[in-house]
């Protein structure tokens, strides 16, 4: 599949429970080669969408593709390709680790040498022959990742995939699907509420709440949109300096006493702000974006919406 | 096509017996005439007279107590076979696997079928270990006079397996509707008592008399049918002479029907477990 195709692809989808419904008319392509968060609210729809893509909830004809090819007539290719995680792990707990995979490589008619790999990537090696019943949540959260990664998937559709880990746990599958990502090719489509996560992982992003798709496309273009002001975090082993230069250009604010807020007006204006600085001979102790700016970004679209 | 579900339905038909190791409807297998037959052995060691043909009387008795007990069984096992599912959120899992959804529904099915037969298996063992058992115990009985009868025990088994048929189907279409252990149990127990409480209503109210009237309304509802065999043979003394009774028949051709309707609603509907 060409890079610049997309893997995932929804047009004008509705679906509800009963009588209640989830997503009106929603629209959702996922370019080939991204890492893409489906990011909303608690009960904003967004496992129920993971479901409708692997054909676990029944939608009319000819407004989902997988890989290109409509979903309920091409179900079974397309799954072929993708590693999925849907929600609480699905693994049977009387069984070990070691056999909860072997049953995935029965069905998905994968070699048994794999088992140790997936187990591997996921830090699980030694816990290969521990009952399910005996593991933490974090654990069958990536036991569940390593069920997905089995079949060498092309695409990897995660829902919540960080849920249950320990920071540690966080650190260590961000960096997995990073690698995965970037070495492998794969795509990977994972939703979660969890903001700083996708912030920190994703190059993509869609914003779902209340039924509709509020934004999706580039990380970059939504943490610039939709926002008069960005912070920086910026310290110095001169802060008085630092404000008199930056004060001149800037919106400043001093937090603390060596801490200083600048209010830029896009997001690259920071590396201008070093510039200054290097070029003044300051000294930098610390300058990044505010952590939050996802976050933030987030809020105004909800508001906006 | 046909080729894909032959395929699917193997990888499916592994894994069921791969996963059901270890789980209740595993162990069931072997309860349920280890169970049955320890009843009817101690039965035999009560009695005062031996039997002319110990060996023949034995199967037939295992016989009766299992089918007594069948629907308890196929209740059971099916309820316990699909639960794993739904306690370990394992639909969800398996139907997004690149099989059809034909060949998952089949799969297990055909998995319960084989546990059914395994337990008649089982029984055959169990029940000349326990003929032998019981002749050490106590020679009088003297099994080894007579030989153990592989035809009476296929023939009745065979029925047994036949009559569990519409139960397994049935119970297997509610239990992938319901989730939960206890509705599918409800239904299943209620299905089982019905044609009972029927017969005991009909008995007091004066409207129901002779014991052959008691057997029609048992042999209507598939859920008994497999015990109204035991009662056919205590009232009238003697085996069904035709092996598949036209009323078999029926429930068979019920069952057919019933697992391709469930098998259709498979196919529509949304897994939302």
């Amino acid at each position: 599949m060409d890079k610049t195709e997309n893997v995932i692809s929804i047009e004008n989808l509705s679906f509800g429970y009963r009588h209640k419904m989830v997503l009106e008319d929603i629209g959702l392509e996922v370019p080939a080669g991204s890492i893409f968060g489906f990011l909303g609210p608690n009960g904003a729809g967004k496992t129920t969408t993971i479901k409708i893509l692997l054909g676990l909830l029944r939608v009319p004809d000819d407004h989902v593709k997988l890989f290109g090819k409509e979903i309920n007539h091409h179900r079974i290719e397309g799954l072929k390709l993708t590693g999925t995680m849907v929600e609480d792990p699905s693994l049977y707990d009387h069984l070990n680790a070691t056999e909860n995979l072997r049953n995935n490589c029965i069905i998905r008619g994968v070699d048994r040498k794999r088992i140790a790999k997936v187990l591997e990537q996921v830090g699980l090696t030694a816990d290969a022959h521990r009952k399910i019943r005996n593991f933490s949540s974090g654990m069958k959260q990536r036991l569940a990742l390593a069920q997905a990664l089995l079949p060498e998937p092309r695409l990897l559709m995660l829902d919540e995939p960080i849920n249950g880990l320990d920071p540690a746990g966080i650190i260590d599958i961000r960096n997995l699907l990073i690698d995965l990502n970037v070495n492998h090719g794969i795509t990977i489509f994972l939703s979660s509420h969890i903001l700083t996560e996708i912030e920190k992982l994703c190059s993509h992003v869609a914003v779902v709440h209340n039924k509709h798709i509020l934004y999706q496309g580039n990380m970059e273009d939504l943490l610039n949109s939709n926002r008069d002001d960005i912070r920086l975090i910026v310290e110095t082993d001169q802060p008085e300096k630092t404000k008199l230069l930056l004060g001149d250009l800037y919106t400043i604010e001093t937090s603390g006493a060596n801490r200083i807020i600048v209010h830029l007006p896009y997001r690259n204006a920071s590396a201008q702000v070093a510039k200054i600085l290097v070029e003044a001979g300051i000294g930098i102790l610390l300058l990044q974006p505010d952590s939050h700016e996802l976050e933030a970004s987030f809020l105004e679209l909800l508001k906006a919406n | 096509m046909k080729e894909n579900f032959a395929n699917d339905f193997i990888k499916i038909y592994r894994t069921e017996w791969f996963k059901t190791k270890k789980t209740l409807a595993f162990w069931l297998i072997f309860l349920y005439p280890f169970f049955c037959i320890l009843l009817v052995s101690l039965k035999f060691l009560g009695d005062k007279q031996p039997s002319a043909d110990p060996w023949s009387d034995f199967i037939t008795q295992a016989n009766n107590v299992m089918s007594f007990f069948l629907p308890h069984f196929c209740i059971l096992m099916v309820s316990f076979a699909t639960q794993i599912e739904y306690k370990n959120h394992g639909w969800k899992q398996i139907y997004s696997q690149p099989v059809t959804r034909l060949s998952v529904f089949i799969g297990k099915y055909a998995m319960i079928l084989s546990l059914t037969i395994l337990s008649m298996i089982v029984a055959f063992f169990v029940i000349s270990g326990m003929g032998l058992l019981i002749h050490l115990i106590k020679p009088s009985i003297n099994f080894v006079v007579t030989f153990f009868s592989i035809e009476i025990y296929a023939r009745l088994f065979f029925l047994t397996f036949l009559a569990s048929i519409f139960i397994i189907t049935l119970q297997y279409w509610i239990c992938m509707r319901l989730k939960g252990f206890m509705p599918p149990i409800i239904a299943g127990i209620f299905f089982t008592i019905i044609p009972i409480a029927y017969a005991m209503i009909m008995g007091i109210a004066g409207l129901l008399k002779k014991s052959k009237e008691i057997l029609k309304i048992f042999e209507y509802d598939p859920y008994s049918y497999p015990f109204s065999t035991l009662f056919h043979f205590q009232i009238t003394k003697t085996a069904p002479t035709s092996l598949i009774t036209d009323t078999l028949q029926v429930h068979l051709c019920l069952a057919l029907c019933i697992l391709i309707l469930a098998a259709i609603d498979n196919q529509r509907r949304s897994v939302f477990a």
